[in-house]
């Protein structure tokens, strides 16, 4: 009986025909009689057998109460089903899916639970933009990490346009969402020459941990959790509120040149025409049915990217703050003071 | 921004409260929100509709009952769904993902008789094997071990199977079961004078190298619908058929080689194979990862069902490829690359 494990109301498919035999048997038959089984009853329980035959073909009683309702011993009662399932005649009658949601609800879900873990974790970034304590390093430094996002993103991204359990309506909005990711590494590069790093120099360097693990993470999904790579793009595009204003402000003080602040505005307001953050929204609102784990998983990858988020904000105050610098990590002689200031930074959760 | 995500019937997830000014605010374990009428409705009907967001009602009805414009509803509706304020009271349309596989297997089983077991493959094995040449009994077994030693490059893909924990921890367990099942059955070439090095150095027939990556894209790109395939493809026919030794023959292909006489030194392993995979019972691998879905929805059995159909023409391009190659034994056994 293992093959029925986890059949809810086993039932007889429907095609299948029964026909009573001269000696008050049953001859199930299916596929036009290529696949047959017959079986004879003691005449004492016939009628009661038949009764059953009726009971599994009405496909109205559960699993229990099927098996219940047998005239026979358990054994009896599966080798019957098992000779049934075995020429393909048994189904599963019950329909209804189990614990799940549409997609907008989902995304409603994913939604609160981001404000929740949002509202828990700090950006060491935005602390010292406010209290005005930020280098010159540190924004160039956030500048580069950017670069490094949006240089990422179209391989980050793609794996998922070859996915084929979407459809297509998902498929077509992905395609279009990944066309306008490309070349935004280049608004970037325009606004890091105007502090005189180069895009040949920008190739050569590393991300910091927490952004390559950002962006390692969307990778990730767009190859096998593609609804996760869809969720975590809200958290991903949502802009920081006032963030703009601040680091304007802050870039004027330390005497950052136009040129390099005003691509990066450039651009935020480029992913806000977009909508960029509604993207998640627009592309869940397509999908009709999630199962609750999988929505469990998804929120849990939210929370994730919201967390990796504020750890990329701390290791740019720590890496860039104590004379990193441009993370050419193969030909520079490495800063070991700045290494152990990223990696011994505390983490930016609650206490 | 376009408002086509308004859910049918939009449900309020936030607690709807009036200031004593006669202000709307939503209460959400976040934060408070006010919140305004658009241009053109009242104080009094836009806090009338929030109190109607139930997820019962639909946009329709909440616009008649309200005495307003659908589009106003929409107007007022859609930046509460972006904010995660608003979701959807309808049920989501979706069948139970053993409902579904039986629906599946309905073509597995329709296209087994029509294109597989009437094909000129099992025709042959199964009514006259008598005249088939043993090669093709033996390609048969290569061509297996072909599948049997790709079989990590479909199977290793849904390893990591993200959504589902149980089922990621079951095919873990399958991958385990399955690991090496190719060197089972290379011992079975040993009477062929073939060894693990020949077999290193040739290639599989197109219908078999069809079958195996058609298999591993879709392990990458539908996983759910490969979990569907493995029941079939693990599944062994006629099981308890006794072959012409008295040994059960555990499936159709054994049984013919039993009453042909085909080298038992040849069967011995490949009834080795199929009692390894009986005593794991693979053929019901698909039921038991299925009985773990919650749900599909309409688009994807839609589209599993046409993929179920293409997987069965390859399945069954499988088989009578072997024919079409080894039943003339001018061919070689192996196809070698050697350089």
């Amino acid at each position: 009986m293992s093959t029925l494990v986890g059949f809810r109301r086993p039932s007889l498919r429907e095609g299948v025909t029964r026909t009573r035999t001269p000696d008050n048997g049953t001859e199930f038959s299916y596929l036009d009689g290529r696949r047959f089984v017959e079986f004879e009853f003691d005449p004492d329980r016939a009628d009661r057998f038949h009764e059953f035959i009726d009971a599994l073909a009405s496909g109205e009683l559960g699993a229990s109460d099927l098996a219940a309702a047998f005239p026979g011993t358990p054994e009896e009662y599966a080798e019957m089903l098992e000779a049934l399932d075995e020429q393909g005649m048994i189904v599963e009658a019950e329909q209804t899916a189990e614990a799940g949601m549409s997609g907008i609800t989902a995304y409603a879900t994913l939604r609160r639970h981001a404000e929740e873990v949002r509202a828990t974790v700090h950006s060491p970034l935005i602390k010292a933009l406010v209290d005005g304590t930020v280098t010159r390093d540190q924004l160039i430094g956030y500048a580069i990490e950017y670069w490094h996002v949006t240089h990422l993103c179209p391989r980050a991204l793609a794996p998922v346009l070859a996915r084929d359990d979407l459809g297509i309506e998902v498929w077509t909005k992905l395609m279009d969402f990944y066309q306008s990711e490309r070349n935004h590494d280049r608004m970037m590069e325009k606004s890091l020459s105007a502090v005189g790093i180069t895009r040949a120099q920008l190739l050569r360097t590393q991300p910091l941990p927490a952004t390559a693990a950002v962006m390692a993470s969307l990778g990730v999904y767009a190859y096998n959790f593609p609804v996760a790579l869809i969720a975590t793009l809200f958290p991903m595009e949502e802009p920081e509120l006032d963030f703009l204003d601040l680091f304007r402000e802050r870039c004027a003080e330390l005497d950052l040149p136009e040129g390099f602040v005003k691509p990066i505005v450039a651009h935020s307001d480029v992913n806000e025409d977009e909508a960029h953050d509604a993207v998640s929204l627009d592309l869940l609102a397509e999908i009709p049915y999630l199962g609750t784990e999988t929505v469990r998983e998804c929120a849990k990858a939210v929370a994730d990217v919201i967390e990796q988020r504020a750890r990329i904000d701390a290791q740019i105050i720590s890496w860039y703050g104590n004379g990193g610098g441009v993370r050419d990590l193969a030909s520079a002689e490495y800063p070991t003071a700045a290494g152990k200031a990223l990696t011994c930074a505390p983490l930016t959760l609650p206490a | 921004m376009t408002d086509s995500f308004v859910p049918s019937k939009p449900r309020l997830r936030a607690e709807l409260r009036v200031s004593a000014a006669g202000a709307a605010e939503l209460h959400t374990s976040g934060g408070v929100l006010d919140v305004e009428p658009p241009d053109g409705m009242t104080q009094d009907d836009f806090v009338r509709l929030l109190s109607h967001l139930d997820g019962s009602t639909t946009v329709e009805t909440l616009a008649s009952e309200n005495g307003i414009e659908d589009s106003l509803v929409r107007e007022v509706v859609a930046p509460a769904v972006v904010w995660g304020l608003v979701d959807d009271g309808a049920v989501p349309r979706a069948s139970s993902g053993l409902a579904v596989l039986s629906r599946l297997e309905e073509v597995f089983n329709r296209q087994l008789e029509d294109l597989i077991f009437s094909g000129p493959f099992w025709q042959a094995v199964l009514e006259r094997p008598e005249t088939v040449h043993h090669n093709v009994f033996y390609g048969f077994g290569l061509e297996n071990w072909f599948f049997l030693f790709r079989e990590n490059e479909f199977d290793a893909a849904v390893l990591a199977l993200a959504e589902n924990a149980e089922m990621r921890a079951m095919l873990n367990g399958f991958y385990h079961e399955e690991h090496r099942h190719d060197d089972i059955v290379v011992r079975a070439f040993r009477p062929l004078g073939v060894g693990k090095d020949d077999l290193l150095r040739a290639r599989p027939l197109p219908t078999t190298s069809g079958l195996i990556k058609l298999l591993s894209w879709w392990a990458r790109t539908d996983p759910m619908f490969f979990l569907a395939t493995i029941g079939i493809l693990e599944g062994r026919l006629d099981s308890d058929t006794v072959g012409a030794n008295g040994q059960i023959a555990y499936d159709s292909f054994l049984s013919a080689c039993d009453r042909v006489g085909v080298d038992a030194d040849f069967v011995g392993p490949m009834r080795e194979h199929a009692r390894v995979n009986a005593g794991h019972d693979h053929a019901s691998v698909s039921r038991e990862l299925f009985a773990l879905v919650p749900g599909v929805d309409e688009d994807t059995e839609r589209r599993w069902i046409a993929k179920t159909h293409l997987f069965m023409e390859a399945y069954a391009e499988f088989f009578n490829g072997i024919l079409d190659y080894y039943a003339d034994p001018r061919r070689p056994l192996l196809r070698s690359v050697e350089f």
